[in-house]
């Protein structure tokens, strides 16, 4: 008694990459979400974002938990072949951080214990990077060139008075971060949890701020297939959807939920999720009560948390535009086909869970369900719709 | 066209699988200039090799290394998924991240120069994981066959059976029970060493 259509397959193979964000998709797996909707999902952890977008674009994945640009990129055609993807809900919220290798906060005369705000910490930088001797530029890293990470390294440099051209923003994979900077061929980087907390409690380096702060309430990894998926297997994908918005669900009190906690870290420490206990993660103290670090807010579920919003896919090309990743206008007819927010409002009527009207919204101010966005320089973005 | 050979990177941390595709290219006429199993160094190699194309391990996590590198210069290497369009072949690609084969070519460089080498690396991540998975069972295969033997063994000296006795009782279970020689040897050695 299957509700799916004979050509809609509901076995389904979806795509990971190991850290803290990936929470909903296994949290689905591992209470049964998938399995109650009638799917037989299998989770698959990729090492790489490259791999994931190739995998999601050529049909290997069926779909995948993305950095909330690359559906956009993979859409425009950067970096790879143009191979339209699309999303309706917005997985997560915040978990980036920033974090300086402690031999450039001794350079920047920065105590860790007495932490300035982002604003100060980069003006330090920035006077740094005025009277810097050695012959070496300074070396940044972030996960990939279409990630929140590498958009928000930049907006902090940005507002601290730092051109791109000042440095030099190299890419490393999220479990690689660490040992780099411990070595020291970088000097600092912007990566997803629990990466920065690893680098922190190994005594490499600082997180001087975290991503939260600099963009508050922004989409950080959404849920992507390939626009064919989405055409060819709607029933199927609206059930993906509703598994995965239960999982964010379920997680909204992680923080606060000891017992929760305990699960999710038991379901993450599994070898073939993120092997929490047979890796770098391992002796460094991170458990169970220190798996949400405070300094690096995260967040799973909300009214508009989960609203993948056009106005904030408006940001991202402008940001991509910025770094001129991408010279075409900002195409309303894209964001469209990208961004589905009508898509997350059906799934989360279906659930009972309010969502916002509208599609747009000023970005870096109140809004209209939840909190709105916020960014630290007091921008305010906005488009006609 | 151009004839000089294409000079080839290889970035892999089965250094068997490695060598392998390095062999299978080296017959067709190219050049691997530059073999790597750790990528720690990644960059600074491809900055000093400077190669026409780079295989990788799909499944390495420096693919995003090598992603921000196609970014920052037009010199560098991008990736092959780039040539699907021109491809006439669509379904190659598709094969290529099936067997865990993904590449960068540098600018410029036609679809027809490059396909050959792909087709290589195909070829042999394939044989490698063929090999691998009959290595796999042939090794299992061993292991049953010790317990088997280990359980007649035991039938002989605990239960004074001679060999063909001991053979056909343990068959004999397995029929009965619907299940594998090797775990019908297990349960009897659990109970025979228990005694």
């Amino acid at each position: 008694m299957s509700i799916y259509s004979q050509s809609e397959q509901p076995e389904l193979t979806l795509g990971f990459v190991p850290l803290l964000d990936a929470a909903p998709l296994i949290v689905a797996k591992e209470l049964g979400l998938f399995a109650a909707q009638g799917l037989n999902v299998t989770l698959q952890r990729e090492a790489s974002w490259a791999s994931i977008r190739d995998k999601v674009a050529f049909g290997v994945l069926d779909g995948a938990q993305m950095i909330a640009p690359l559906p956009l990129a993979s859409s425009l055609g950067l970096g790879a072949a143009a191979v339209p993807m699309t999303t309706a809900l917005v997985l997560s919220s915040g978990g980036n951080a920033i974090t300086l290798s402690s031999r450039l906060m001794q350079q920047l005369d920065l105590d860790p214990a007495k932490l300035p705000c982002p604003l100060a910490s980069g003006r330090a930088l920035q006077q740094h990077l005025q009277h810097r001797t050695q012959l070496q530029p300074l070396r940044l890293a972030t996960v990939s060139p279409y990630s929140c990470h590498h958009y928000q390294l930049h907006y902090w440099l940005s507002v601290a008075g730092i051109s791109a051209r000042q440095v030099e923003v190299i890419g490393v994979a999220p479990a690689a971060m660490a040992a780099q900077l411990a070595s020291g061929a970088i000097d600092g980087f912007c990566v997803g949890e629990p990466w920065s907390s690893l680098a922190q409690l190994n005594g490499d380096g600082t997180i001087v701020t975290s991503c939260d702060q600099l963009w508050h309430n922004w989409q950080e990894k959404v849920f992507a297939v390939n626009q064919q998926f989405a055409d060819n297997k709607p029933q199927c994908y609206l059930a993906l959807l509703t598994a995965l918005l239960q999982a964010c669900h379920w997680l909204a009190d992680i923080s606060s939920n000891p017992d929760k906690k305990s699960q999710l870290w038991y379901w993450l420490a599994q070898g073939h999720y993120l092997a929490l206990t047979d890796s770098a993660l391992h002796n460094t103290g991170l458990s169970p009560n220190t798996l949400f670090n405070k300094a690096v807010p995260q967040a799973f579920f909300g009214p508009a948390l989960n609203m993948p919003w056009r106005s904030q896919g408006a940001f991202m090309l402008q940001q991509m535009r910025n770094l001129q990743q991408w010279q075409g206008p900002l195409n309303q007819a894209l964001l469209s086909q990208v961004y589905r927010p009508d898509l997350y409002r059906q799934v989360a009527a279906g659930l009972g869970f309010a969502a916002p009207k509208e599609d747009w919204r000023l970005e870096g101010c109140a809004g209209t369900v939840g909190e709105g966005s916020r960014f630290i320089d007091g921008l305010v973005f906005g488009m006609q719709s | 066209m151009e004839k000089t050979p294409l000079s080839v990177m290889l970035v892999d941390d089965e250094t068997a699988r490695a060598l392998l595709v390095e062999q299978a290219l080296a017959k067709h006429g190219y050049q691997v200039v530059c073999r790597l199993t750790s990528t720690a160094a990644l960059r600074y190699h491809v900055e000093r090799v400077q190669p026409d194309i780079i295989i990788i391990d799909m499944d390495s996590p420096d693919r995003d290394t090598l992603e921000h590198m196609t970014v920052i210069s037009q010199h560098n290497p991008r990736p092959i998924v780039f040539f699907a369009n021109h491809d006439d072949n669509p379904d190659s690609i598709k094969l290529a991240i099936q067997a865990g084969v993904s590449a960068y070519i540098v600018d410029g460089l036609t679809a027809k120069r490059v396909k050959p080498i792909i087709d290589v690396a195909v070829a042999r991540f394939n044989e490698f994981q063929q090999l691998r998975q009959q290595l796999h069972s042939s090794q299992s295969q061993l292991a049953e066959q010790q317990l088997v033997d280990k359980a007649k063994r035991l039938l002989m000296k605990k239960q004074q059976m001679d060999e063909a006795k001991a053979f056909s009782t343990l068959r004999k279970l397995a029929m009965d029970r619907q299940q594998k020689m090797a775990d019908v040897a297990k349960d009897v050695i659990a109970i025979l060493e228990a005694l």
